[in-house]
């Protein structure tokens, strides 16, 4: 298996199995980002793709001091963040009507894991649904692409200090959401246990 | 240290999680998680949530992405040739538009003056004939004046004309000056 970089290399000369091998390689990150972002299968599809398309087009302004999955993700955050902006301004759909559907699962080893999966899938996709689409977008760029404040707040045209708040009032809902909830999942457990060490 | 409130615990809570606080920050937060039962409860939901997304479990993405990825590049590479093509024989077909409209303009004006062509060679010879005649008018009259000038009589009137001419002026010299020494003043003397 050649890495990354040598694929890059080769991808950049013209080899386009390699270049293939390049979006294999990356194609998880950029979906789940994609999908988390728009919200159906359907979109995170196509903009997976076109984001793949965009960094083949600029294969040659790559930095290498960059790291080549952030700059990746970049181009897919990016892309949909102007996605969701066009959508907003031109289309106006509704972000309840896009959103749910579940995309196909990855393969899972026992019955037991898949129902934990799935249940955990669930819970987060119907977090994520209910949430504003500008809380949305702050929580997916953390958690999906982690990116900086800064970062978030030159793709989104906004302030440092306004991704803060955004993010600090996301989480504020999306914590109030899962206090509501009676399903506790293994996470919550655990970042409980956590909290309590901390009172002690 | 102030006592920081519950307002301000939230909001740090946010910058926790995000490992956005500085040490001290950090030590203040906890001081107040440790004596506020509700903001500590709060907390517990914040990690919880935070957990939570951490470990999202990822889906999968469609099958053969890449080769989809593959053909419409080559889809664009096929449209961007295509696109190139079409540029190059627009710029071709200009370029002999504008080849045959000036050769076409060359033609077109060339044209008057090749149809002028028999009546222009009998004009050119009667040209050619008169010029020689002119020419030949114009040499004699310069041979007649050379020839005068150089004539056994001339020689000799010239001199006497010479003669008589500087006579004349300077008897004309001697009479104006002598008659006007006032009238000249101081160079009169
Ligand atoms: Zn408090």
């Amino acid at each position: 298996m050649r890495d990354e970089r040598t694929l890059l290399q080769q991808a950049l000369m013209g080899d386009d199995t390699a270049f293939a091998g390049l979006v294999v390689a990356f194609q998880g990150p950029v979906y789940n980002l994609c999908y988390r972002l728009l919200g159906t299968p359907m979109e995170a599809e196509e903009a997976a793709q076109e984001t793949f398309l965009r960094v083949y087009r600029r294969l040659h302004t790559y930095d290498p001091a960059q790291k080549l999955s952030s700059w990746i993700l970049a181009i897919a955050a990016h892309y949909c963040v102007d996605r969701l902006r066009r959508r907003r301004h031109v289309v106006g759909v509704p972000v309840e009507e896009v959103l749910p559907r579940q995309p196909q699962e990855e393969k899972m080893a026992g019955p037991e894991e898949r129902l934990l999966h799935h249940e955990r899938q669930r819970e987060i996709q119907d977090l994520l649904s209910h949430l504003p689409e500008g809380y949305r977008t702050v929580i997916v760029l953390r958690y999906w692409y982690d990116a900086s404040y800064e970062e978030m707040a030159e793709m989104l045209g906004t302030t440092v200090s306004a991704i803060k708040s955004r993010l600090h009032r996301a989480r504020e809902v999306l914590a109030a959401r899962l206090g509501e909830s009676p399903a506790r999942l293994a996470a919550g457990e655990s970042g409980r246990d956590v909290a309590r060490d901390g009172l002690q | 240290m102030h006592a920081m409130g519950c307002n301000e615990a939230r909001e740090w809570m946010s910058l926790r999680l995000d490992g956005r606080l500085e040490p001290a920050e950090e030590e203040q937060l906890s001081e107040h998680l440790r004596r506020c039962p509700s903001c500590a409860l709060e907390w517990s939901h914040w990690q919880e949530l935070d957990g939570l997304l951490r470990t999202a479990p990822g889906v999968a993405p469609p099958e053969g992405l890449s080769a989809l990825v593959l053909e419409r590049l080559r889809q664009q590479r096929a449209r961007q040739i295509a696109g190139s093509l079409v540029v190059i024989g627009l710029q071709v077909t200009g370029l002999g538009v504008l080849m045959l409209g000036a050769v076409a303009y060359c033609l077109h004006g060339v044209a008057p003056v090749l149809s002028q062509v028999p009546y222009l060679i009998p004009a050119a010879r009667f040209a050619a004939t008169h010029l020689v005649t002119v020419a030949g008018v114009l040499g004699e009259a310069i041979g007649v004046l050379m020839r005068a000038a150089v004539s056994r009589r001339a020689a000799l009137l010239a001199p006497a004309y010479a003669l008589l001419a500087a006579g004349v002026m300077a008897a004309w010299l001697r009479v104006v000056v002598r008659r006007r020494p006032a009238a000249g003043g101081p160079a009169g003397a």
